[in-house]
């Protein structure tokens, strides 16, 4: 594949990867966040296999597989399950407004292109928007983490923040050994399934699964 | 044979058997036995690696006495809480707290946990590190909320989602070392290996070791629990079963803190030991202080006990930012820690079986209800505060007195009050919970045979060390302080 259209499609992909994480904070249905957050994972599958295309990468594939499979498919269909189980489809209640959580996600971005100047990258034709775009989404899951109130809507926050560990992985590094994104991916799958007991659980004990609620231990 | 491979796999082998078991004297026997083999493997391959470095499975395993070392100690205080664990499960199941099957996926859970941290130890690859430290949250958030009630349930929950984001921090970083090893020249494959990082340190780019070691301190640093990223420890050591606590406690937090020593000996090799220390040394006073006030307005026994490991963990980081007198006596405490704390919380969970309260406030006398067990709490208690002749005044004082020689007297003085403070406070509350009046409604205590064998040799074990270091403590101590840092 032509280097530049690589560069272009790279780009463009770990934009779209950012903008879905933003989508996730502003919007209010969980399931539709459950399925963006796919769609997420379709992307960065997308975008291993350009990188591997374009440098001959080889583990890259495998890598692109198991994004598509484990975080395309399988954990958002598990959630979707857990969800319907429990049937918290409606309403994020963040303990921050919309528009607070969207402004504190563009302030974050903003420090995140800061901070990506002065860092260096793994080759010349990854540009820094993709950095960029990798720690933006980072600094998105994490406001997500906190200022939802939504069990499983936490956990969505964790797994985009790891989403976009996975795409600074591949701007700083070409990703990592096989084997240790296999451990990684590992555990992911691990963390869904503990998400979906304690959810279960949870909502089974105190009725819904408004984390805010639990606070009784302290000090 | 391959010592190291069948040292990681064991574990995982047995947490297969321990589900096959059916009934609960069988577990109980199988598990202890289980753990009594891996503690007898780990005093092996110790005594391999005073030979020299130890390899396995294409050197994708390796030990030198470092990692020996904590696998040792893991080992052995696991065996502890195996054997303590059996009697236990029994008594809970016989009263209806638990089910049989949880007792079975208890036993199941506990050797994936075991086995997680033994690839802590030995891992070589520092990525892999990364996965075995993220499982063992992973398996102790079901043990954490193994009684199932509200309680329980928040603090797995709050567990669970802090030390994920804080390991996720450690990703980062470990994609920094990963990235700054690429640039380097003449290095191919196996690139994440901490043996082969550590050789070609002086060659990396500072600038993205330094970002690793920052993201890998956070993010271990949490799982360490150092303040002020410590607000899960409290709540998962509480509420979980007894022996699990001993475990997260003792074991747990050192494990934490081998991947964070990994990291420093890179970082200092490369960077100096000018950006690497204090780092380290504001973390470590920073915990010592918070656990210390809380400590003193504690309400709760094994809370009280939790933020004293905050206490220690924070000792131990101080130790290790002190140079290589500091680093000796840091890991000297790590294993002082382990073995009073295990003591303290296996103790602690005899009283709550009896007083089936954990306010302070309502334990009281249990020396006129359990003499052994008020025995070991109240060794455990004086072991804990630093009081001679137990060990952990030894190490406590070589790193007070590292601090002074190395020049850093702002330290040693902050850390002389805060363990002050601590053994005032941390007194005050156990010396009426063991004295004072017993009230009425206390149930006779179960104290078996095996519970009392295991805190007899854990308040022995911690009283030897402090009256005479063994020879062979010591020289692995030196040699593991030669590996952490570049002479």
């Amino acid at each position: 594949m032509d280097v530049h259209l690589a560069s272009r499609l790279v780009e463009l992909l770990s934009y779209a990867v950012l903008l879905i994480a933003v989508t996730i904070v502003a919007h209010s249905n969980l399931a539709t966040c459950i399925r963006l957050f796919g769609v997420q994972g379709l992307l960065l599958g997308a975008l291993s296999c350009v990188v591997a295309i374009s440098t001959g990468q080889h583990h890259l594939y495998g890598v692109a597989a198991l994004a598509v499979v484990i975080k395309g498919v399988a954990i958002p269909c598990f959630f979707l399950h857990v969800m319907r189980r429990i049937d918290a489809g409606r309403g994020h209640e963040k303990s921050l407004s919309v528009h607070a959580a969207l402004l504190l996600t563009a302030v974050l971005t903003l420090v995140a292109y800061h901070v990506s100047r002065s860092v260096a990258l793994a080759s010349p034709w990854l540009t820094r928007d993709v950095l960029a775009s990798s720690l933006s989404t980072i600094l998105t899951g994490l406001t997500l983490m906190i200022t939802c109130r939504k069990a499983l809507t936490q956990m969505l926050g964790f797994l985009i923040m790891e989403d976009g560990i996975f795409l600074f992985a591949i701007t700083e590094t070409y990703g990592m050994p096989l084997l240790v994104e296999l451990g990684i991916f590992f555990d992911l799958m691990v963390a869904a399934g503990v998400t979906g007991i304690l959810v279960l659980r949870i909502s089974g004990s105190f009725n819904n699964i408004d984390v805010s609620q639990l606070n009784s231990l302290k000090g | 044979m391959d010592l190291l491979l069948i040292l990681c796999l064991l574990p995982f082998a047995w947490a297969f058997v321990m589900l096959l078991a059916a009934r609960s004297r069988a577990s109980a026997v199988l598990g202890a036995a289980g753990s009594l083999i891996s503690l007898g493997g780990s005093i092996h391959l110790l005594r391999r690696v005073t030979a020299g470095v130890v390899t396995g499975w294409n050197g994708q395993l390796v030990a030198d006495p470092l990692s020996a070392g904590v696998h040792a100690l893991t080992s052995l205080i696991f065996a502890f809480s195996c054997i303590y664990a059996g009697p236990f499960l029994e008594a809970e199941e016989a009263r209806g707290h638990i089910t049989r099957r949880w007792g079975r996926l208890y036993w199941s859970l506990i050797y994936v946990f075991f086995g997680a941290m033994v690839w802590i130890c030995l891992a070589n690859n520092l990525g892999i590190l990364w996965v075995a430290m993220e499982l063992t949250t992973l398996v102790t958030v079901p043990l954490v909320c193994l009684a199932g009630d509200k309680r329980g349930l928040e603090a797995a929950w709050k567990y669970f989602v802090l030390c994920s984001v804080g390991i996720a921090f450690a990703l980062i970083g470990t994609v920094f070392l990963y990235a700054s090893t690429l640039k380097v020249a003449g290095v191919t494959g196996n690139t994440l290996n901490w043996s082969v990082i550590v050789r070609e340190a002086g060659r990396l780019d500072p600038m993205f070791v330094r970002l690793s070691f920052l993201f890998a301190l956070v993010g271990y640093g949490c799982k360490m629990g150092l303040a002020p990223l410590h607000n899960w420890l409290p709540d998962a050591h509480s509420e979980a079963p007894t022996p699990v606590s001993a475990l997260l406690s003792g074991v747990l937090l050192n494990c934490a803190g081998y991947a964070i020593i990994r990291y420093y000996s890179i970082a200092s090799r490369c960077l100096g030991p000018a950006l690497v220390s204090p780092t380290l040394l504001a973390l470590g006073l920073i915990s010592v202080t918070v656990a210390a006030f809380f400590i003193v307005v504690q309400t709760d026994l094994k809370r009280l006990l939790a933020y004293s490991s905050v206490e220690h963990m924070g000792i131990v980081a101080i130790g290790l930012g002190l140079g290589p007198d500091g680093v000796y006596a840091a890991l000297f405490h790590a294993v002082n820690h382990a073995v009073a704390k295990a003591l303290l919380f296996l103790a602690a969970g005899q009283v709550l079986l009896g007083y089936r309260t954990k306010l302070i406030a309502r334990i009281q006398g249990i020396l006129t209800t359990a003499r052994p067990t008020a025995l070991a709490l109240g060794s455990g208690s004086l072991a804990i505060v630093g009081l001679p002749p137990f060990a952990t005044f030894l190490s406590e004082f070589l790193i007070l007195r590292a601090a002074f020689l190395s020049g850093h007297v702002g330290v040693g003085i902050g850390l002389l009050s805060a363990i002050t403070l601590t053994f005032a406070g941390f007194l005050a509350h156990m010396i009426p919970a063991l004295c004072g009046h017993r009230p009425r409604e206390v149930l006779p205590f179960v104290e078996t045979r095996r519970s009392i064998w295991v805190m007899g040799t854990l308040v022995l074990l911690s009283l030897g060390l402090g009256i005479r270091m063994p020879q062979a403590l010591d020289h692995t101590l030196k040699s593991c302080v030669e590996a952490v840092i570049a002479r």
